[in-house]
């Protein structure tokens, strides 16, 4: 794992779990594993986190939910699949209810397996998101950058009357 | 556990309902098994760690009436096994009366299609804890034909 | 008179460990109304019976709730257990009474920790649960997994715990007992937590009896509703059990039954030791349930859970149905949350102990 500029945050959402794996999610922010002393943080608000923990097959109820929450975060963003019931199902892949998985709702990133995910397990696929992450940053990087010099050119006659009101240099970007 | 079963018709629910909760006792749970004849119903009442338990049958197109009249809080079971097993429980308490949208389910009323019920309610005999001294008669119970509507194949379900 | 508007809570709420929704009917910032939409972890396990043998079905039942999920193992062994006419021998049943009891001091633990993370006490919440880490140690040393560990099966428990080791699962959890003391200490002694907790939620004694809650919610209103003095088997029997109430029926009240419940748990795990019986750990079960049915009840944490099996002389059980204690306790919420403050709202879903995995199965 190479240096990181900046400390990734955390959403965390049961989508129809047995609540085991949650809890390990949770013992892994506490002292004996501690991942706050990476600076990764738990936060409530989906648009402050960059890497979405979820756990449980999916049920009908739940789709919308997880889908809106991955859908207000912000790119770029990681997904990873917490527990054997968010990879494939686990031992409700068969019930009535379940759509089995949670790539059935939104494309995931890692998957770690386990029922209840061990907390050393949870923390190796954070870290291994944190490497997918930073693939994902610097392809946004790539592609913003490549879109600029078009929105550069559309929006030079904004950049020269904010350059005579302002009378400084160019209008930061 | 000490428990006893008491066989009624699904008129009498409400009766039995109320003379239970006169006496002091505790609704427990409301429980359906889809059986060949329609729904069994149990009601689970508690008093000092007794479990008396009222079972009828109810046909497919029958109907039961609600107990949210004498415990507020069945209301969680009667919405349940409506939206489950797609039963008709009449005039729950207006307040919590989901209306069939207590769970949203990938398919309407899962439980309904008699998919392993090879146990017909008559010959289910009770089992208690041997030297309780106490015995439940299980009378099969009278249930009219039921009209059992042709069930249409479900498209998978996954 | 302010205006009237709906606001939705959760079913995603960082105090929430799990989805559940509530439309909540604000006036200001008084909470008028509460309606409760559950089904988000609605799986329909109960179905899978069909599916699974009876013997295997408990590996299904474990996986219902992962805080309660040895209590739940327990309750669906030991109702298939009186359907098929087992006898488990004593040595079984005290290693369950033991594992289970761990349970509810690392339910309670966890408790502790969110329902100060609601308050926004989150250094409580970091020392709660540094505290169960240590009961986890145990669970793994014993069983060899920390949250689910499928301990109990049809006919007894798959493992032993040698009398070395249970003398030092003693002397860990009286280590602990002193780490508990102090936090306790804490809890009862700090007046930011009795501003947020005294007279919020209350449910009086009548309104516990009328809405049917159970568990440690009943318990603080003064009703001594506990199914481990009503067992007629087991180890609660033989070491004699009292339920712990309070009265005033308030947040604190709750939490107060909770915290002596833990010290109650440490002792009935050394009253266990002391009186564990030597011999067999399982009986081979032989044949298929019978065509009859059993109900069976087991005093989770959360409260009491109900077991219902009922057989039909195939390998698969023909119906199984688990009733969970929060299940009961969602009415029960829906009245505390009127006319109480929205900001108080978090904690007084925390201290019904919401585990809604095991609510909808």
């Amino acid at each position: 794992m190479s240096y990181l500029k900046k400390s990734p945050w955390l959403i965390h959402y049961d989508g129809s779990s047995c609540n085991g794996c949650d809890i390990e999610v949770l013992a892994c922010l506490t002292p004996l594993y501690d991942v706050e002393r990476f600076g990764i943080v738990n936060t409530g608000n989906p648009k402050h986190a960059d890497i979405f923990l979820v756990t449980g097959g999916v049920n009908t109820q739940n789709l919308p939910v997880v889908k809106q929450i991955y859908e207000q975060m912000p790119e770029p963003k990681v997904v990873i699949a917490v527990g054997a019931c968010a990879c494939t199902g686990g031992v409700f892949h068969d019930c009535y209810n379940m759509l089995g998985g949670m790539d059935k709702a939104i494309p995931v990133d890692v998957y770690v397996p386990g029922c209840a995910a061990r907390p050393e397990a949870i923390i190796d696929g954070v870290v291994k998101g944190l490497t997918v992450l930073e693939e994902k940053q610097k392809a946004l990087a790539v592609s913003v950058s490549a879109g600029k010099k078009e929105e550069e050119i559309e929006l030079a006659p904004q950049a020269v009357m904010n350059e005579r009101q302002e009378g400084s240099g160019c209008s930061s970007r | 556990m000490q428990q006893q079963i008491i066989q009624v018709e699904a008129s009498d629910i409400l009766k039995r309902t109320a003379r239970f909760k006169k006496d002091g006792c505790r609704l427990v749970q409301i429980l359906c098994t889809r059986i060949p004849e329609g729904y069994e119903l149990t009601y689970s009442f508690d008093k000092n760690y007794f479990l008396y338990n009222l079972r009828t049958i109810v046909p497919v197109s029958g109907s039961v009436m609600s107990v949210t009249s004498q415990y507020w809080y069945a209301f969680v079971w009667e919405n349940e096994i409506h939206d489950l097993f797609g039963i008709n429980v009449e005039f729950i308490a207006p307040e919590v009366d989901y209306g069939g949208h207590f769970f949203q389910l990938a398919r309407k009323t899962p439980w309904h299609e008699l998919a392993n019920a090879k146990q017909p309610a008559a010959a289910v005999k009770v089992n208690l804890r041997s030297g309780l001294g106490i015995d439940a008669s299980v009378k099969p119970a009278v249930v009219p034909k039921p009209v059992v509507p042709a069930v249409k194949p479900q498209e998978g379900d996954k | 008179m302010g205006k009237s508007t709906v606001i939705p809570f959760g079913p995603q709420h960082p105090v929430l460990p799990e989805p559940i929704h509530l439309d909540l009917e604000l006036q200001d910032e008084k909470v008028v109304r509460a309606s409760t939409s559950i089904g988000y972890v609605h799986r329909g396990l109960e179905k899978l019976v069909e599916k699974r043998g009876f013997q295997e079905y408990v590996y299904v039942a474990e996986r219902v709730c992962g805080i309660c999920s040895f209590g739940h193992g327990w309750g669906y062994s030991k109702a298939v257990e009186g359907l098929m006419g087992i006898e488990v021998p004593k040595r079984a049943e005290y290693l369950r009474t033991i594992w289970h009891e761990l349970s509810r001091l690392h339910s309670h633990l966890l408790w502790v920790g969110l329902g100060a993370d609601g308050m926004g006490f989150e250094s409580l919440f970091m020392h709660a649960w540094r505290l169960r880490e240590i009961i986890l140690d145990i669970f793994e040393s014993t069983t060899g997994g920390r949250v689910i560990f499928s301990a109990c099966k049809v006919g007894g428990v798959r493992r032993d715990i040698a009398d070395s080791e249970l003398k030092e699962i003693v002397a860990r959890l009286d280590k602990l007992k002193k780490e508990i003391d102090a936090m306790i200490y804490i809890i009862l002694g700090d007046e930011t937590i009795h501003a947020r907790l005294r007279r919020v939620g209350v449910v009086t004694l009548e309104d516990a009896i009328a809405l049917g809650c159970v568990g440690p919610t009943a318990r603080a209103s003064g009703l001594p509703l506990d199914y481990r003095c009503g067992d007629e088997g087991g180890a609660y029997k033989d070491l004699g059990f009292r339920p712990i109430t309070e009265t005033e029926g308030d947040c604190f009240a709750r939490c107060k039954v909770r915290l002596r419940e833990l010290l109650q748990s440490i002792d009935i795990i050394k009253g266990c030791v002391e009186n564990m019986p030597a011999g067999d750990i399982a009986v081979p079960v032989k044949g298929f349930p019978p065509a009859a049915e059993h109900f069976t009840r087991v005093e989770q944490p959360r409260g009491e859970a109900l077991y219902y099996v009922k057989g039909n002389k195939t390998k698969n059980l023909e119906r199984f149905r688990l009733r969970t204690p929060t299940n009961v306790n969602i009415p029960v919420l829906v009245k505390m949350l009127q006319g109480c403050d929205l900001a108080d709202v978090p904690n007084i879903i925390l201290t019904i102990d919401p585990c809604i995995s095991c609510c909808e199965r």
